[in-house]
């Protein structure tokens, strides 16, 4: 019988952070962790659980602020393995480069051990004028199926460009990227991002860890 | 007075011995043993050489502590190459008082490639032994083993359009390897790699591959594997990554329908007395399915610069 023991949503919003002081600041929402979101079903002597990181941060001008959103589901399914569902929303104005890297778990028991299985991406961008940008960022892992996206908007008076990437382990290409061709109009842009599908067994005294990253960078002349 | 008779106490206690040993003539094939015994120790040594040189030289003493000497055996050598195509063995064993045996054993075998190793050999108030191997293949094979009286550790690459190179450190209680490789040609190029690790009662095993099947401007490469395995703990890595570069952009497609690029990594644990398996073989990707390629010409305005790569790795750790 599939059981749903809990669901767990998170919302975090943080006011714009304003730092004084002259030139080049940093602005931080610093890191969020849900970790050890742990269910135990009947007849289970282990947890089930896993978590989620989201981590992002911006550099700019004295008026560099970044709000962030984040809402996350967990659930167990078929009684040995949570799905996670988490979604991430940031905005950042002021800004000459902003980050982005988040990380979600899975981590069930076996008979000798734990196993767990990781999703990461991470993103950056720079840019040599200061810029508004929207992120739209979320990951999904269940008993078979992993991945996650970035979406970005960013604004430059009044010139806005789009561009991002996906990438999940079920379908024909692993990672995919989309940009808009008009980004070649702004000299000094570069953008990085890439994905992590990280696999880990703990049994019997020995310990392994499987790793299958996906790495992408651009830059404008 | 009391210096003179040192001197000759020296002279007649000191036994020096050198061996130089070439077989540097296509399959000249050149043995060696020596064994050498005092008071305190005994020491084994035994090379063999396919097209390479080796020379060695020993110092042996009545026992440690004479003539102010720190030891009381003291053996070197050292080896490389002839041919490209070549080997060696080196296996040393020694004892005190007829207890503890330690042995360490290295020997490695190339194909369009070249080698080189040095060791040393001291009997003092302990006995401590050592074997430095360095070797690398162009386009070729590499097998090479090391090991000890309590770890062993193997290893087979071929490369195609590649190379690869391995540095080794193998003591009576350690062993240590690291070797890297990479393209040489972004068309049809590849690897393909094995990777064993004995120790503390457990084998692990690394396979892993590339191969480009494309005879069109395709996709660099690079990898690398590492072991460290000491009286406590174990570890082995690998990893190897494809790349895109100034000519294509990279695709990676999951599963192995697609491109004419493949990899995989594949990792084997099992106990070593029963060969029973410590858990099921594990994959990267996960699927069992290798990852799949394609590379396509750069159509984006010049302005733009992209840089793709794909990293598959492995890491497990033991004690």
């Amino acid at each position: 019988m599939k059981m749903i023991l809990a669901a767990l949503i998170v919302m975090l919003l943080l006011s714009p952070a304003v730092l004084g002081g002259s030139g080049t600041v940093k602005t931080s929402v610093g890191t969020f962790t849900q970790t050890n979101v742990f269910f135990k079903p009947p007849e289970c002597t282990k947890d089930i659980g896993g978590g989620y990181t989201i981590s992002t941060s911006a550099t700019g001008d004295e008026k560099t602020s970044l709000d962030f959103e984040t809402e996350s589901n967990f659930k167990l399914s078929e009684d040995r393995m949570i799905s996670i569902d988490t979604g991430a929303k940031t905005s950042a104005s002021g800004a000459k480069s902003f980050g982005m890297m988040a990380a979600l778990t899975q981590i069930y028991p076996t008979a000798n051990g734990y196993r767990s299985s990781i999703f990461q991406t991470h993103s950056y961008t720079i840019m040599p004028y200061l810029f508004a940008i929207e992120q739209l960022a979320g990951s999904k892992a269940s008993d078979d199926t992993t991945g996650g996206y970035n979406n970005n908007v960013v604004t430059i008076g009044d010139k806005i460009f789009n561009f991002g990437a996906k990438s999940d382990s079920n379908g024909d290409t692993l990672s995919e990227e989309t940009y808009d061709p008009s980004i070649s109009t702004v000299p000094g842009f570069g953008w990085e991002n890439g994905f992590d599908y990280i696999n880990t067994v703990d049994e019997c005294g020995l310990e392994y860890t499987g790793t299958l990253s996906t790495d992408s960078t651009l830059l404008v002349d | 007075m009391r210096s003179n008779s040192k001197s000759s106490v020296r002279s007649a206690l000191i036994c020096t011995l050198f061996f130089l040993v070439t077989a540097s003539t296509a399959s000249a094939s050149v043995s060696v043993g020596v064994t050498l015994y005092n008071s305190d120790s005994a020491v084994s040594e035994n090379v063999n050489v396919e097209n390479a040189n080796y020379a060695s030289s020993a110092v042996l003493l009545p026992y440690t502590g004479f003539a102010d000497f720190p030891y009381s055996i003291h053996s070197s050598g050292a080896g490389s190459s002839t041919n490209s195509e070549g080997k060696f063995s080196d296996s040393i064993s020694a004892n005190q008082n007829g207890e503890g045996a330690n042995e360490v054993d290295a020997s490695v075998k190339t194909n369009s490639g070249s080698f080189q190793w040095s060791k040393s050999i001291d009997s003092s108030s302990d006995v401590s032994m050592a074997i430095r191997v360095a070797s690398k293949i162009t386009n070729g094979d590499l097998d090479a083993s090391y090991s000890n009286s309590n770890s062993a550790v193997e290893k087979e690459v071929s490369t195609w359009n590649g190379m690869y190179a391995d540095k080794s450190y193998i003591t009576a209680g350690s062993i240590s390897s690291s070797g890297s490789g990479g393209s040489l040609d972004v068309m049809e190029n590849g690897f393909l790699s094995h990777i064993e690790a004995q120790h503390l009662g457990k084998t692990a095993m690394i396979d892993s591959g590339i191969q480009e099947i494309s005879e069109i401007e395709g996709a660099d490469h690079k990898f690398s594997d590492g072991i460290k395995l000491n009286s406590e703990s174990a570890s082995l890595t690998g990893s190897l990554s494809i790349l895109s570069n100034n000519k294509c952009e990279l695709l990676p497609m999951v599963g192995i329908s697609s491109g004419p690029i493949i990899a995989g990594m594949k990792f084997t644990p099992f106990y070593t007395n029963t060969e029973k398996s410590v858990f099921e073989v594990q994959t990267v990707p996960k699927d069992s399915s290798p990852i799949s390629f394609r590379t396509v010409e750069r159509t984006m305005p010049s302005n733009i610069k992209t840089f793709e790569s794909v990293t598959l790795s492995m890491i497990a750790k033991w004690s």
